[in-house]
Formats: structure tokens, sequence, C-alpha cells
């Protein structure tokens, strides 16, 4: 089973088709999102990135994320997780607006539809 | 790792359909190519809508036009669609200045989403060609 701390991982190093490609294989058997696992990892970006994938993802099924999600706090210096974000300032200016909540809350920033599928 | 595997044939078929809308043969004409002739292979029935509409089309830049500008936010998802949208951009035969590409582009552009379309639009010219 795919563990949404490697989703997270492959985020925060702009493996966009990566994410794209464990976010499907997570979804092809829809964990129950209340009881997904907590990271293992100590490191706050990857944390918070998780637990944001997890909130996103449950909402995004109409299911409760799990009890860990809400206490994984943000990061202290903004992330954004499109790398075109760096030379597109305009695009980084709606990506800061339209974030999901459960990026935007932890100081990480996605276009909205992020991780959607086609 | 499918959403890789996915991609790949979405390039191969684009690949496929670009080599045959470059030559002048034609898939049902080639049941008995001429000796010397390379045989094109018709495409398969799915390929990514934009990658075929840009590659089939026999004005390649308006597909790439019409492509792009269904292309912009807000279906930009990630880094991928925006490398997408800036491969569309690169096939476009550009015009002396962003105004006069944008002016292309723009028609396709569905309604009400001219302003943030525009935006993104100029950043990937600004990506490619500098400031406007």
């Amino acid at each position: 089973m795919v563990r949404v701390e490697d989703i997270a991982r492959a985020a925060l190093a702009y493996d966009a088709l990566a994410v794209r490609s464990l976010v499907q294989d997570l979804l092809r058997e829809p964990p129950d999102w209340s009881r997904i696992p907590e990271p293992g990892s100590t490191d706050p970006a990857v944390r918070a990135v998780a637990a944001a994938f997890v909130e996103l993802l449950a909402g995004r099924a109409g299911a409760i994320a799990a009890a860990w999600t809400q206490g994984v706090s943000g990061v202290a210096s903004p992330i954004h997780l499109v790398k075109a974000a760096a030379t597109m300032p305009r695009t980084r200016a709606r990506i800061e607006a339209e974030s999901p909540a459960p990026f935007r809350s932890r100081n990480l920033f996605a276009p909205a539809s992020y991780a959607e599928e086609v | 790792m499918h959403e890789v595997m996915r991609r790949l044939f979405f390039a191969s078929a684009g690949l496929a359909v670009a080599v045959a809308t470059s030559t002048t043969a034609h898939a049902d004409v080639s049941t008995e190519p001429p000796p010397g002739s390379v045989h094109v292979v018709s495409p398969p029935a799915r390929v990514a809508p934009a990658v075929a509409e840009a590659a089939s089309s026999r004005q390649p830049s308006s597909a790439a036009a019409r492509s792009l500008g269904k292309s912009y936010p807000p279906a930009w998802r990630d880094d991928v669609d925006i490398e997408d949208a800036r491969r569309l951009l690169a096939s476009m035969p550009v015009g002396p200045s962003a105004d006069e590409t944008w002016g292309i582009v723009e028609s396709f552009v569905p309604r009400g989403r001219e302003q943030t379309a525009r935006d993104a639009f100029l950043d990937l010219w600004e990506v490619a060609h500098g400031p406007s």
C-alpha cells in the first residue's frame, strides 16, 4: 500500500509525475481515511505535507481524515509544491490565493486542483 | 506507476500522429506503399486530446493555440500540466510580441477565464522569451 509519507516526499521533491502515480495507486483502493497511518518521519515538512494530503483527499472523498492530522502544524517558511511558482509570478500569486485549505493553513501552496485525477 | 506508462503512451501516440501528419502519406492509402516509402500507422483511438489535436491538425499553429487556450487555469494541476502548456506554446509560430501571440490564443480560452489565462500565458511567455 502506498504510504502518504511517500507522496509527501515526492511532492517536496517536485516530482509531480510520481505524486500523480502514487495518488492514483492510493485511490485505486481507497483507504479508510480516518485510520490512515501517521508518517514515521520526524521531518516537519514531510509531516505537514502528508497531513495536508490526507485532509485534502479525505475531504474530496467526503470522509473524515485521521485525527493525527489535526496535530500536525505548518512549516515555518512557505513551501510551494509547484516548481514553476519560482519563475512564474502571476501563477505563483494565483496558487497562493487558491491553495486548498489543508495546504494553505500549513504554509504550503499548491493549485486548487492539485492531485486531482483527469 | 501507471501514470508514467499512460504519459509514455500518450507521448508515443502523439509522436506517431505527428509523424503521420508531417508526411504526405495517409493511413488509408498505405495498404500498398510504394517501394521505399514509410508505412504510416493509424493513431490509436485513445490519445491525449491536446496532443492529438495539436498533432493531427493540418493547421498546427491553430490547433496548438486552441489546445493552449483550453489548457489554462484552473486546469493546471501541477508542473506536468504547466510543462505541457509550455510545450504547446513552443510548438506555435510566435508573433513578434506577447500581445500578438496572445491574440491568437485568446479566442480559444473559455469565456470567463480570460484574465487568469492571460496571466498564465504571460508567465509562460516570459519564461521562454523574457519580459514582455
